[in-house]
């Protein structure tokens, strides 16, 4: 008789099913039972306080009732809900003689504004982290919500990663709620629509989708909700979840969707019919799609003359390109190139490089790590000690290491330029990935000169042309090119030459902003 | 996911693949040294020669729309004979993106990188060919874009700023050399602008509006005639032909020529820089159409795996051929360059010939890459 393979590879196949049974079962034991309330007054409290672990934060207020009565409790999150709001609209009605004893009949004499009806456990824990108080009666198996949330939140202030000249000086909080008032107070019309998302399984975070209707591409749109309502995940906890989440291109260190902390930024981009994503708790909005010239403008460059603006942008332009290659090229024409650099300058750099232990690279190597680690170190200090660590690096990093022939004074005017150049990028991401990719670029730079920065560079704009942001195009106008989309690139055309929306982003009937006609006449002179 | 390109992406990679070997090799004067004075008429008809050629694809696209060669050959010619000539096809482009690799690892090895090994440039255009081949004929279409107009960009401002050193008198009496030189002149770059044909095979199936591949073509060739044009001009105005008969890279020596100023001088590290691009473009081209092929051989197998192993493939391939610079300079030689090249670009006239004969149509969806 045959051995029965088969049956081997059968049981094997059940063993696994039976394993991934198994582990299904011990991830089942994170979630939240859903389970209806039993109508049982302790049961279901004790049932909630033990799916929170009978945690001290979350308070079982009794309200004892006359005989004949359905005795009732009031459940709520301490710190998430204003108790004075309780006390008064809930507990001191409850409490009143000939009060309503049927849970809906109390709606008639509650004034919360936000009352809704649940049924089961997981909706009542969802309630409670919402900042909502939950009411339970015996005998009844729903209870009522009513909307009491109140916490501390930041005020409304000037960004401080986006400050401007000109322009408005809001920005964004952690509060949901507020952000989308900012947008809302920006764009009175009811084609704003506003989709609420709530993930993480732990986390149960208020994600918000925001578009215009009828201007943003309705595939956008689709693709945006569907990438969104994807996503698995335990906990978010900031913007930058959703964003890795989401992105077109997940190994690429280029952000695939705009961050802005900016109100007056989102409503341009809404308005160019991009969506918006706002993320509770988080101060920054997402908004896409978006290229790589979104990264490179400021809403600041609408609110200068489009002279300055178009200046601007092309020292952002500039900024990147010697943030990516300065110290690459430092290393290369040194090491490699001698004859690429004018005499003259060449007997300045020789001088300067004099008794410098080091080849280009080494040095250059340095100063970028050691200009790195201040950077970082500057980012977690306490803000007294911040000003001394600037004193200390601009002395260690220029000054003492001059003089101790470390390093040559050209080294350091270009780690400074490179430096300077990152931060007048006005996407911190975009700056990000350069520092990140100036690195490898040196290295190629230290193996094969100039031909090995331009390698690099060209791996750089190869990930760039193969980069999409909800599959626009990054480098969009320009590759592929658009040519009306071109009044708004590099360089900034009048406001009321700008008749287009972007192309990718707004449904085609909508791509006109603006009739023909608004440039202003030469008769206004008088 | 469909992949389609612009009639603009498709001039672009005609503009880049012809200006890599005019920029480096100087390919209009070298089929024939010493050159003869009147050598930008080779490029006039070298390009009319080859526009009929491009043309012949063109024709065949509109006759199977949506089709690339790999899927007309095997209903003009039957499946057996077909796919022998797909493989045909396929081993050409291997062949000939070994060769390209060879020509510009030596130009760099040779002008610049004296010290440094040959093969490592060969690495690193395999490198780049690669990404590219897997990112599909969209992203080569895209990156010919910047690169043509870097290279555009650089080609005319070194031909401007070494007008002041050109002597226009070298080039007179026009013809003083006869016809028949400058006949044997042409054949070499009827071969280099012949490369439209197979760029086109790739191109135009992939067009988003298959119309308008006339307007591509026209312009592409164009451009690069020009450029053709031009470039003979002032090596010859600058040089003269005998002294050309001696430098390996009479471009990159131009290149050398010119200053501005006091200041800004040897710009021929520019010059390379420009050139770099267009030469990850043509390798990148050679590559995915080797890919392509054989994905088309083995019923649409995925490019992004096949990637890899055409790719080891086409670099075994270049260490076996031109393995010395002079060998690539010989290879220039009509009688190797243009017999290499020309059945190869004559092919899609024929089987254009045969459909016509067997008077076969056909249609199909755009293919995806």
């Amino acid at each position: 008789m045959k051995p029965n393979r088969n049956g081997i590879f059968t049981t094997i196949a059940k063993l696994m099913r039976l394993w991934r049974k198994q582990q299904k079962v011990s991830r089942g034991s994170l979630t939240i039972p859903k389970e209806e309330l039993s109508g049982n007054l302790a049961i279901d409290v004790e049932a909630i306080q033990s799916l929170f672990g009978h945690a001290d934060d979350v308070i079982v207020r009794h309200i004892p009732q006359p005989p004949g009565r359905p005795d009732a409790a009031v459940v709520y999150i301490d710190g998430l809900v204003s108790k004075d709001a309780i006390a008064k609209q809930i507990i001191e009605r409850l409490l009143e003689p000939g009060n309503p004893h049927d849970a809906h009949a109390i709606l008639s004499h509650v004034s919360a504004p936000d009352v809704s009806a649940v049924h089961t456990l997981k909706q009542v824990a969802d309630a409670l982290t919402l900042g909502k108080c939950v009411l339970l009666q015996d005998t009844r198996r729903e209870a009522m919500c009513f909307g009491m949330a109140e916490w501390n939140q930041r005020n409304v202030e000037e960004p401080a990663s986006e400050p401007t000249v000109r322009g408005p000086r809001e920005g964004f909080t952690e509060d949901l709620r507020t952000n989308i008032v900012l947008l809302r107070r920006r764009l009175r019309t009811p084609a704003l629509r506003s989709e609420r998302f709530v993930i993480g399984r732990q986390s149960q975070t208020q994600v918000q989708l925001l578009y215009l209707d009828g201007i943003a591409r309705d595939e956008v749109v689709a693709e945006m909700r569907d990438r969104i309502q994807k996503i698995d995940i335990d906990a978010i906890l900031d913007s930058n979840y959703i964003d890795e989440l989401v992105s077109d291109n997940p190994r690429s260190p280029f952000p695939s969707l705009q961050r802005t902390e900016r109100p007056d930024r989102v409503v341009a981009d809404l308005l160019e019919g991009r969506v918006a994503v706002i993320v509770d708790g988080s101060p920054i909005v997402l908004s896409g799609p978006t290229t790589l010239l979104g990264l490179l403008q400021t809403s600041e460059d609408y609110y200068l003359r489009y002279h300055a603006a178009s200046f601007a942008r092309e020292i952002r332009w500039i900024a990147g390109l010697i943030g990516l290659i300065a110290p690459s090229v430092y290393v290369a024409i040194l090491s490699y190139h001698h004859e690429l650099i004018p005499t003259q300058l060449l007997f300045t750099i020789a001088a300067g490089r004099e008794g410098v232990p080091f080849p280009p690279f080494v040095e250059a190597l340095l100063m970028e790590t050691a200009f790195e680690i201040l950077r970082e170190a500057g980012l977690r200090m306490p803000q007294q000690i911040g000003p001394a660590l600037s004193i200390v690096g601009v002395l260690v990093i220029g000054d003492a290491a001059v003089r101790a022939g470390l390093v040559s004074p050209l080294m350091i005017v270009v780690v400074g330029m490179t430096a300077i150049a990152t931060f007048a990028l006005p996407s911190n991401d975009l700056a990000n990935a350069i520092r990140l990719l100036r690195f490898p670029t040196m290295v190629a730079a230290a193996i094969l000169g100039l031909f090995g920065v331009i390698f690099a560079t060209m791996l750089v704009a190869a990930l760039l042309i193969s980069s999409r942001s909800l599959g626009v195009p990054m480098l969009s106008p320009y590759i592929p090119v658009w040519r009306r989309g071109l009044k708004d690139a590099m360089v900034r055309a009048p406001i009321w030459a700008l008749r287009d929306r972007p192309w990718h982003a707004v449904n085609p009937d909508q791509i006109k902003r603006q009739p023909e006609g608004q440039e202003p006449k030469e008769e206004n002179k008088r | 996911m469909r992949y389609e390109i612009s009639w603009w992406q498709f001039a672009m990679m005609l503009i880049c693949s012809k200006l890599t070997l005019l920029t480096t090799y100087a390919i209009v004067l070298v089929g024939q040294l010493p050159p003869v004075r009147d050598s930008w008429l080779a490029a006039i008809i070298a390009s009319a020669i080859a526009l009929p050629m491009i043309f012949a694809v063109y024709a065949l696209s509109l006759r199977f729309p949506g089709k690339t060669i790999f899927e007309i050959n095997p209903i003009v010619l039957g499946r057996f004979l077909g796919t022998v000539v797909n493989v045909i096809l396929v081993a050409f482009y291997v062949h000939w993106a070994g060769i390209t690799i060879r020509q510009f690892s030596f130009f760099l090895d040779s002008a610049v990188y004296l010290r440094t090994p040959e093969v490592v440039f060969g690495i690193l255009f395999i490198v780049v060919a690669l990404v590219a081949t897997r990112e599909g004929i969209e992203f080569i279409g895209r990156t010919a874009e910047i690169a043509a107009i870097v290279i555009l960009v650089g080609m005319s401002s070194y031909y401007l700023l070494s007008i002041p050193d050109i002597d226009i008198g070298i080039i007179r009496p026009f013809l003083g050399e006869g016809w028949s030189r400058l006949w044997q002149q042409s054949l070499t770059p009827i071969a280099l602008y012949g490369e439209g044909v197979w760029i086109a095979m790739l191109a135009i199936p992939h067009l988003s509006q298959v119309k308008d591949a006339p307007k591509a073509i026209w312009f592409g060739t164009g451009v690069s005639t020009a450029l053709g044009i031009i470039s003979a001009f002032l090596l010859i105005g600058l040089f003269g032909p005998e002294l050309i008969a001696r430098l390996a890279f009479p471009s990159f020596s131009a290149a050398r020529v010119v200053a501005l100023g006091n200041f800004f001088e040897r710009i021929e590290w520019l010059m390379l820089i420009m050139w770099i691009g267009a030469m990850g473009v043509k390798i990148s081209l050679l590559v995915f159409g080797a890919t392509f092929g054989t994905s088309r051989i083995f019923r649409k197998y995925p490019i992004r795996h096949l990637a890899v192993v055409i790719v080891l493939l086409i670099f075994v391939t270049s260490r076996f051929t031109n393995e010395t610079l002079s060998e690539v300079f010989d290879f220039f030689s009509p009688a190797i360059y243009l017999l290499h090249a020309l059945p190869f670009q004559l092919a899609p006239a024929v089987i254009l010939v045969i459909a016509w004969i067997r008077r076969l149509k056909g249609s199909g969806l755009k293919n995806e890459a």
